[in-house]
């Protein structure tokens, strides 16, 4: 029998069944609008003129991509709210040298799980702010698991386009090491580069205070005006700035340039000192 | 007499476009009767191949007429028509999208002009898409057939990493210029995600921003130079391609 048969016997016997019921209950009424050859009504497939039309929808490679994204942006969330998680214990999230390193630890071990491009990263970063997806942000350790994710990408140059983001992420750049560039589109938070560990961080923006505190090597430029505590204990490297640096920190060793003009080591600066 | 072929053309493919997109309201499009260009004066709108007003669709009598060496002019109508067919139904179905869609690229680009350009490549490319996803269609051949720009360059080859269709565009002429990495971040957005356009458009724009830089070195070296023009801006003035359908919509609504 042809499948087409059974369809047409199946709407036809649910019809009748309905047409039993109402017997019942309802006394029977001839419809104006039903037509004379009651059987040809019931069967007609109103969608028939449909049947001939070819439709494709062969799984283009964007589904992939964009299912493959969506993939590692959830391990990468995992990652974040495990760390969360870890660092919700001590309640308050205080920038100290052992909390840092603590937290650090923790991002690094999950972040080496997982595979991901510089541009995971940056979603990341806009996906912090959506507090649908993530729903806590805490500037600390939210850094810190940026900083790591940076420092364990497969990528030597990570450019991170941040300038529509609201928040000013801190910590950013954090042990960036040797043979890594990092660029960064738009203003950073407080402890921007610190301990750097020979690698380049750009910053297309502003940053705030610490920035390049307990930096060990490599170069930090930073496009426009720079906060209080520039290079803290900062051990060795250089930090350029176009614009303007509002306080030195203690500086060890190291070199400090503010538009073209060096610094430090120079007279002209002094360290806890506001400009 | 080519106009006349080109109505006959419409009104034999008619029929079987609106069956084919499911009976979408749309009256029959016309076509744009083309004057002879006098001397030294550069032909008008030869670029554009499909003008929208209202439900009204207009097809470019010169448009089709300057591809008809590269492709079979009913090849052609299908392709335009299929584009803007899609446009009403499915991006951007209405003009409050249009207007939202173009607010959220102006948050990211900040120009007016740039932001409209923005959101109407965003609007091209997720009709296109859409369209080669759920019906058979030209548009991949009418791609392959465009003369490029820039940008055009740049979208062409993000659809053949989107579509895995071949439309031409050598992935060393991407490269050279610096437009892979464009290309990789475009690639990563959910453009049938109705849903999440609003995100969408705004990554678009910000991958389009200021992005042709490349180079190691080249990325630190300009920090302290300034910047005239973002990439996008670089990008879309350099768009002088003679033939688009992008810019089709002019006038939708």
């Amino acid at each position: 029998m042809a499948e087409g048969d059974k369809e047409e016997r199946f709407v036809f016997s649910v019809f009748k069944g309905v047409e039993l019921k109402m017997k019942s209950s309802i006394p029977r009424k001839k419809s104006p609008i039903l037509p004379q050859d009651k059987e040809s009504w019931i069967t007609k497939n109103p969608f028939e003129e449909f049947k001939t039309l070819a439709v494709s929808a062969p799984d283009l490679p964007l589904d992939r991509i964009v299912q493959s994204t969506e993939a590692i942006m959830d391990r990468i969330r995992w990652g974040y709210e495990k760390l969360l998680e870890e660092e919700a214990k001590e309640l308050v999230w205080m920038v100290q040298y052992n909390t840092i390193i603590k937290a650090y630890e923790v991002a690094e071990k999950y972040v080496k799980e997982i595979d991901y491009t510089a541009e995971d990263i940056e979603e990341f970063c806009f996906a912090l702010e959506n507090t649908q997806r993530i729903p806590y942000l805490i500037p600390g350790p939210a850094g810190i698991y940026i900083s790591a994710l940076c420092n364990y990408a497969k990528e030597e140059e990570i450019v991170l386009k941040l300038s529509e983001l609201k928040t000013e992420i801190n910590l950013i750049g954090f042990r960036l090491p040797r043979g890594k560039q990092l660029m960064v589109d738009g203003d950073t938070g407080d402890f921007t580069g610190i301990g750097l560990e020979g690698g380049e961080l750009a910053i297309e923006g502003n940053a705030k205070n610490w920035t390049g505190a307990g930096m060990r090597g490599g170069k930090i430029l930073i496009k426009k005006n720079i906060g209080l505590h520039t290079g803290e204990w900062m051990m060795g490297g250089e930090i350029y700035v176009g614009g303007r640096v509002r306080g030195l920190g203690n500086i060890v060793e190291g070199k400090i340039y503010e538009r073209d003009k060096l610094v430090y080591p120079g007279k002209g600066r002094y360290p806890n000192l506001y400009y | 007499m080519e106009e006349k072929n080109l109505d006959s053309i419409i009104e034999e493919l008619w029929p079987r476009l609106k069956k084919k997109h499911l009976y979408p309201e749309i009256p029959l499009p016309k076509v744009k009767r083309t004057r002879a260009p006098k001397e030294g004066e550069a032909e008008e709108d030869e670029g554009v191949g499909l003008e929208m007003k209202q439900k009204q669709m207009t097809i470019n009598g010169a448009f089709v007429s300057q591809m008809k060496d590269k492709m079979e002019e009913r090849r052609v109508v299908e392709a335009l028509l299929d584009h803007g067919i899609t446009h009403y139904t499915f991006c951007p179905w209405d003009f409050h999208t249009h207007l939202r869609l173009y607010s959220e690229a102006k948050k990211v680009v900040g120009d007016k002009e740039l932001a409209k350009r923005v959101s109407n490549h965003f609007i091209d490319i997720i009709a296109d898409t859409h369209c080669v996803k759920k019906r058979l269609t030209e548009i991949p051949e009418l791609h392959r057939n465009l003369k490029k720009g820039t940008i055009e360059e740049v979208i062409a080859s993000l659809y053949q990493k989107i579509w895995g269709i071949d439309l031409g565009i050598q992935p060393s002429k991407i490269s050279v210029k610096g437009h892979a990495d464009i290309v990789r971040r475009l690639a990563r957005i959910p453009y049938l995600d109705r849903s999440r356009w609003g995100e969408s458009i705004q990554k678009f724009a910000r991958s389009l921003k200021g992005g042709t830089q490349s180079s190691r070195g080249a990325r630190f070296e300009p920090l302290f130079q300034r910047r005239d023009r973002s990439g996008i801006e670089r990008l879309c003035q350099t768009d002088h391609g003679p033939v688009r359908i992008q810019r089709c919509r002019r006038g939708l609504f």
